[in-house]
Parts: structure tokens; C-alpha cells; sequence
């Protein structure tokens, strides 16, 4: 029953781990499969952003296309462009030509000086020149599970960047910017710069002019943000929601379900982004945000196909239905067998009064029968045949007890030879009819076993004597004592045991060949014979003979004495 | 000697009873638990035979009154019960012994006088005096005798009244009536073949020659009778 538990656990235990295993793996796939949706909906986003970004771009290349050097058209120029905030011009040097300052300089126009005089004086940075900046520019979604805001450490620290026409690494010096973006325009048509000032990030377009100079537009902020959202999708989102973080993490827009007071960097405490991406440069201090809430992660992941959990599960189930099965068909039969046995051991126990009765009768008449020998005989012959079924019996239901588990024996202080010489008594008649002589050899010390069981066993051994032994011959039965046990031989000078008969012969139902043509005999006697020398902490087996079968039968001397032969 | 046997089986009943009759035994039967009750309690009997599985009272329960009455008696359980639980139930009762069905007549002979030596011992019933018949030591308290080899024969109850009456009336002719009476007495007179049987008996375990008994002579169409020592002259 232990290995049949087993055999219904292991697989239980394996397909739960496997399922376990499995789902963990799944779980990571679709966490992975779940971001790359996330991601790749966040540069949908992007390429729209980018689309807006390169139609600003485009319209601005066209309107500065004249690159006008008087301060009024210029002016004029910046009134036309409703997303110009200034306009800039450079000489062919490098010299900033408008706006300067001065009585005529409007107010818009210092304030345009003020920002950008990092710039013209030549203490911003231009070029990208931090490590972190890389990954921005190259355009990769990165998530920010901290969801620290993107953006630089310090928002008011003037610093300039260079738009995409910058290649990383490149470090300007810090004097003479205005060379240097007289430079670019002389290697690239047109180009953007970026710088941070109070409120963020400054977007520059700058655009390489007739007269080798360069001509130029500070974007208005607003203006920008506006057409990028213009840009966005307009439609909810069906999970999560996005939004539009600026260079100082800020909520610009968002879209999907509205979240409350989602206006700083410290709501996202609460809520961490699913994932974030850059937008293209000059944009890449500006991030995309995808906000989900787990249940709606979930719900994504639900999607999955999970025919491999279920079929987990539906192996378990088999299983478990199967195992149950199995367990009831084990029990009813295990209730059949008792059932058998009970029936057998209660039969047995019946048969053993009238048996008894048989036997007293037959033994009453052999005593009436006085000088009246054929009248004795007969009566004998009663009374040997209702001793070999009572022996019969005896087997039956020790046989019955050893199916039930239930074959122990109470050791105790045993005179093994008296109860031999008793035991070997009993078939002195029969014996006597076949002509065979009986010696005894008897020398053992006590045995700490069960004298029923001595009588049973060494029944069964006489009993096989008397059925294969030959006619006229002898059986040697001896008791010794060797290393703290006895040992009860009993040697025919039969047949013997044929050689391929030797392993079987203590199984039961098993009998010798020589036993063919003789159907006497159950089949469980030298089967009992044996357990029922094993519930006595002995053994039984047979061993090489010169002649005829010997068998011995060992057994734990009494108080464990040491005893030698 | 009173013995008193409980067993549902009839058959099992007559044979015991038939046994221990012949033994020498006044036996009294019960056929179940409360009539085994009911005989012991209308007198005690010197030994107890009985079965384990009987209707209204278990032999279980029977030994458990029969002990509150009588701490000693010896108490012998006949059970086709042989699981080793049932006989620690029953010596821990208080049975004195079990015999397992099937047994044979030679083995519950063996038991009852192993039974009834132990019964003479506590003197319960006292046992006759040692006496001697034809150089024969007969000791009626171990039911044994000492032939003239020096062989010990073990012998039944009934055997040891046959040889007093013989060694207290030698060189007499002992009729049938009288070796009834004497010997079988309670006026239960079995027929002359029982009486011929149980001579036949004694003198397997005594003569020397059964075919010519010089020690219980056979007095045709009359009865036996001991040829004792001839007084000289």
C-alpha cells in the first residue's frame, strides 16, 4: 500500500512541481511579452511626437529660408511664426546680430539675451556631453521602476546641449559658441540646440544662412507642447494610461483614465510607470510614461494561452481520479480477501470440534477393540487421518493469519527436544506402516520460542517424511545447539529435493516434482513452516544432504546463551 | 472425583464424558454457560472442564464465577480457538490449562491426571495410602505404579480402585456386581465388556503376559480375582 501511494504521489508531486515551474516561467515570458506590448505602444507614441517634432522642423526650415539680417524683418519674421518665441541671427563670424541690446531692444528681446547669455558668452556646454544622455539619444524605451523622473539634477543650471546634429562625445569648448554653431551650419544645413533654463529645457532651431552667418528661433514652449499633443492619440487607452513628462518631470498630458492630482514627479510614488521612453531628440530630456495598475497587468497576462496549466491540472485530476479508483478497487478487494479469510479461519475453526469428535470416537473404538487387531487397525487408521486433517487445518489457518500480517509468536522458554519428541511421537504410526525407522538425536538447550510453532513446524517436516520418504528407510531427527542457537534437523533418506525445485519449494502452492504423481498435501506447508520460523526470530531452510532431504530449522536459544555443539 | 464438564457439542459432550467415566471420573455435563453455572453452584465439582464458545454464557464468563466461588480448582479450557490472545485471556481468567481442538483421547487423558495429581496434592480429594500388590507399588496420589522392573506405568483412577479392591480381597473371587459397586459406584453399573475392557487395560500395564495374567485372573462366568501370596503352609 506504501508503494502504491508513492506511485499516486511522485508523479502528483512532479507534475505539481512542473506546473509550478511552468507557470513561473510563463509568468516571466508573459511579464516579458506584457513590457515589449507596453514598449511598443510607447513608440507608437513616440513616432507620432517625432512626426509632429519633424513637421515643426520642416515648417520652420521653410520660414527661415530668407534668413533676413535686419532687426524689423526679423521681427516681422517672429511675428509670422506663432511658435517662434525670438528670433537670433549670427554674421558670417559668429557674431550675434540680433537681438542686441540696447535702447531699442524690446523687452522680449533682453529677456531673449538674459536666457540664452550662457550661450553667447560661451559658458554652456554644447555638445552631449554625459553618459546618460547616450541612451536617450539612441531612441531605447527604458523603463524606470524607481520612476525617478527623467531629466537633469539641477533644472536651473544653465547648460546647452546640441540637438541631434551633435554627435556624442563631442565636447565643445566653452568659448565661442557662436563659432562653433557658424561651424556646424557650415558642414549641415540646419539643426537644433537645447538648453535648460528655469522653467526647462529650451529648444533652439538654428538654419545656415545665405550670407554664411546663421539664422535662428527660440521655440515658444507652449507652442511646442501643443502641437506634440496635437500629435498624440486622442482616443482612451483600454488599459493604463500615458502621459507626457517633461525635461523636470513634470505631467505635461496624460491620456487613458485620469488619476487625481496627477501633477508631479511625487504621484508617481503611489504608481510606478510600467515602462518610459525618450522621445527623439532634441526632445530626449521629454519622456513617455505608460502607467498600469497590476490588476490591469494581470488582465493582459490573462490573455495568455494557459492550455499547458490546464492540462497540468488535467493530468493531476486523471490522476487523482485514477489513484482513487485504484484505492477503492485495492480496498473492496482487500475487503474480498478478508472476507475469504475470515470465511476460511471461521471454517477451520468449525471443522475443529467435529474433527475432535471424529478423533475421541475413533480412539474409543480402538480401545474397545481390545485383541480384535483388524477392528484397532482400522480405528488407528481413523484416528492418523483426522490428525493430518487437523494439521491441515492448522496450516490453513496459520496461512490465513500470514496473509492478515498477523503470524506473531509469543517466544518464551521451550524444552525444543521434549516437544520434538512429542511432536515426532505422533507419526510413529503412520511411519511404522511405511516401514520407517525413526532416530533421535536429541541434545538442545531451551529455545526462546513459541512450542505451538515448533509442533507445527516440525509436523510439516515429518508430514513431508512421511508422504516422500522411502518405504523401509530412516529418518534422522537431531537437536544441537551452535553460537547461541538451536538447531531441529530433520534428514530423510527420500528423493530428496530436485536441484530446480530448490528456490520454490517454501513458496506456497509450490510442491516437488517428485510430488507430482502424489496429490496429498496443500502446497502451504513448508511455506507456514518457514513463516512461522521467522515470526519466531528463526529460519528454516534446506540444506546439501548426501542423501535424501535435510532440513533445518534454527532457532534463538533461550536467555541467548552461547552455546556450542 | 467430581469433574464437571461444560460443551455445547453433544457429541464432544458423550465422548468426554464417556472418557472420563472410564477414567474413574463422576462426571456431570452441562450443555451451555448458565447450566454449567447452575451444577456448580448445586455442588462443587474437584475439576472444571470447559468450552470456550457456548450459548448463554461464554466458558470466559463461567470461569469468572466458577473463581469467585473457588480460588483453586483447576480450571482446563477446550477451545477450537487456538490465537495465542485467547489463551492469555484464559490463563489471565485464571485457567489452569488449555486444550486446543482437535485433540486426542491419549493427549486430555495425559491432562486430566497430570490435573488430578495436582488436585491430591492440595488434598482435595485426599488420596489413599501407597500399597503394594504382587511386588506392584501402586501410588494412588501420583495415579502411578512401580512394577517389579522398576518401569513406572501411568494409571487411571479407575485402575487404582480396581488394584485396592484386588490387593484389600486377595485370592477372592470378585463377582461383576461387587467390582461394580466398589469400583463404578453412584449406581451407575456399566455392561460386563466395560468391566472386561478396563481388566484387559490394567493388565497391558502389569503383566507380564497378558495372554496367561498370573497377577488378575479371569473366574469364568463369575468374575476376577487376585492371586495374592499364598500363606506358607
Amino acid at each position: 500500500m506504501r508503494a502504491f501511494w508513492l506511485l499516486v504521489t511522485v508523479p502528483l508531486v512532479v507534475a505539481g512541481y512542473l506546473a509550478v515551474r511552468m507557470s513561473s516561467e510563463r509568468g516571466e515570458l508573459r511579464h516579458h511579452e506584457v513590457q515589449g506590448l507596453l514598449d511598443g505602444r510607447l513608440a507608437d507614441v513616440r513616432v507620432r511626437a517625432s512626426q509632429a517634432f519633424g513637421a515643426i522642423e520642416r515648417e520652420l526650415d521653410g520660414a527661415l529660408a530668407e534668413a533676413p539680417a535686419g532687426a524689423d524683418e526679423l521681427r516681422a519674421l517672429a511675428r509670422r511664426l506663432p511658435i517662434a518665441r525670438q528670433v537670433f541671427r549670427l554674421d558670417a563670424s559668429g557674431r550675434l546680430t540680433f537681438p542686441v541690446g540696447g535702447p531699442e531692444a524690446s523687452r522680449a528681446e533682453l529677456e531673449f539675451l538674459e536666457r540664452t547669455a550662457s550661450i553667447w558668452t560661451g559658458r554652456a556646454i554644447l555638445a552631449g556631453d554625459s553618459a546618460s544622455d547616450a541612451p536617450s539619444r539612441s531612441g531605447e524605451a527604458q523603463r524606470r521602476p524607481t520612476g525617478e523622473p527623467a531629466g537633469p539634477e539641477d533644472p536651473q543650471a544653465p547648460r546647452a546641449r546640441t540637438g541631434e546634429d551633435v554627435t556624442a562625445g563631442r565636447v565643445h569648448s566653452a568659448a565661442g559658441v557662436g563659432d562653433s554653431l557658424v561651424d556646424l551650419a557650415a558642414r549641415k544645413p540646419h539643426g537644433w540646440l537645447t538648453w535648460y533654463w528655469a522653467e526647462g529645457v529650451h529648444l533652439l532651431f538654428w538654419r545656415r544662412a545665405p550670407d554664411r552667418g546663421v539664422i535662428g528661433v527660440e521655440l515658444e514652449r507652449i507652442g511646442v507642447l501643443s502641437r506634440i499633443v496635437g500629435a498624440l492619440p486622442t482616443s482612451s487607452l483600454d488599459e493604463g494610461r500615458m502621459e507626457l513628462v517633461d525635461s523636470r518631470g513634470q505631467t505635461v498630458h496624460q491620456w487613458g483614465p485620469l488619476r487625481g492630482a496627477s501633477s508631479g514627479p511625487s504621484s508617481g510614488d503611489a504608481e510606478l510607470a510600467a515602462a518610459t521612453l525618450a522621445l527623439d531628440a532634441p526632445l530626449d530630456a521629454w519622456q513617455l510614461r505608460y502607467y498600469i495598475s497590476p490588476r490591469q497587468r494581470a488582465a493582459l497576462a490573462d490573455e495568455l494561452d494557459l492550455a499547458p496549466l490546464f492540462g497540468i491540472g488535467a493530468l493531476a485530476l486523471a490522476l487523482i481520479g485514477l489513484a482513487v479508483y485504484v484505492y477503492r478497487e485495492y480496498t473492496r478487494r482487500l475487503r474480498d480477501a478478508a472476507a475469504r479469510v475470515g470465511f476460511v479461519t471461521r471454517v477451520s475453526h468449525e471443522l475443529r470440534t467435529p474433527l475432535t469428535n471424529i478423533r475421541l470416537y475413533a480412539e474409543l473404538l480402538e480401545d474397545a477393540a481390545l485383541d480384535d487387531e483388524d477392528q484397532s487397525q482400522r480405528a488407528r487408521v481413523i484416528v492418523g487421518e483426522s490428525e493430518r486433517l487437523g494439521r491441515l487445518i492448522d496450516n490453513v489457518l496459520a496461512f490465513a493469519r500470514h496473509q492478515k500480517g498477523a503470524l506473531a509468536s509469543r517466544a518464551q522458554r521451550v524444552d525444543v527436544d521434549a516437544v520434538v519428541r512429542d511432536t515426532v511421537a505422533k507419526f510413529g504410526p503412520a511411519l511404522d506402516a511405511r516401514a520407517i525407522e525413526v532416530k533421535l538425536d536429541l541434545h538442545a538447550p531451551p529455545a526462546n520460542a513459541n512450542a505451538d510453532a515448533i509442533d507445527q513446524i516440525v509436523g510439516n517436516l515429518m508430514s513431508n517424511v512421511e508422504r516422500y520418504a522411502a518405504n523401509g528407510g530412516e529418518v534422522t531427527v537431531a537437536t544441537r545447539a551452535v553460537n547461541g542457537h538451536v538447531i531441529v534437523s530433520v534428514a530423510d533418506c527420500g528423493p530428496g529435493v530436485p536441484a530446480r525445485d530448490r528456490d520454490t519449494i517454501f513458496e506456497p502452492f509450490k510442491r516437488s516434482a517428485t510430488a507430482l504423481t502424489d496429490s496429498r498435501g496443500t502446497g502451504i506447508g513448508l511455506a507456514i513452516a518457514r513463516e512461522l520460523a521467522r515470526a519466531s526470530g528463526g529460519e528454516l531452510a534446506l540444506v546439501d544432504s548426501d542423501r535424501g532431504a535435510r532440513f533445518e530449522l534454527t532457532l534463538p536459544a533461550y536467555g541467548g546463551d552461547l552455546w556450542t555443539s | 472425583m467430581d469433574v464437571l464438564i461444560a460443551e455445547d457439542d453433544a457429541a464432544m459432550r458423550g465422548g468426554l464424558t464417556e472418557i472420563l467415566e472410564g477414567e474413574g471420573y463422576a462426571v456431570r455435563a452441562a450443555a451451555d454457560g448458565a447450566a454449567a453455572l447452575d451444577l456448580w453452584r448445586s455442588a462443587h465439582a474437584d475439576f472444571v472442564l470447559l468450552d470456550i464458545m457456548m450459548p448463554e454464557r461464554s466458558g470466559y464468563d463461567v470461569c469468572r464465577e466458577i473463581r469467585r466461588d473457588d480460588r483453586d480448582v483447576p480450571i482446563v479450557f477446550l477451545s477450537a480457538k487456538n490465537e495465542e490472545i485467547d489463551k492469555v485471556l484464559g490463563l489471565e481468567l485464571g485457567a489452569d490449562d488449555f486444550v486446543m481442538k482437535p485433540f486426542g483421547m491419549r493427549e486430555l487423558i495425559a491432562r486430566v491426571r497430570a490435573i488430578s495429581r495436582r488436585c491430591f496434592q492440595r488434598s482435595a480429594p485426599q488420596p489413599s495410602a501407597t500399597f503394594t500388590i504382587a511386588d506392584i507399588t501402586v501410588i494412588p496420589g501420583e495415579l502411578r505404579a512401580v512394577l517389579p522392573d522398576g518401569a513406572v506405568v501411568e494409571l487411571s483412577l479407575r485402575e487404582v480402585s480396581l488394584l485396592s479392591t484386588f490387593a484389600t480381597h486377595p485370592n477372592i473371587v470378585l463377582d461383576r456386581d461387587m467390582l461394580f459397586r466398589t469400583c463404578w459406584g453412584g449406581g451407575k453399573y456399566p455392561n460386563s465388556r466395560t468391566l472386561d475392557q478396563h481388566i484387559a487395560k490394567l493388565r497391558k500395564k502389569i503383566e507380564t503376559d497378558t495372554k496367561a495374567p498370573a497377577i488378575i485372573r479371569t473366574v469364568r462366568g463369575v468374575g476376577y480375582r487376585y492371586e495374592g501370596a499364598r500363606m506358607p503352609g
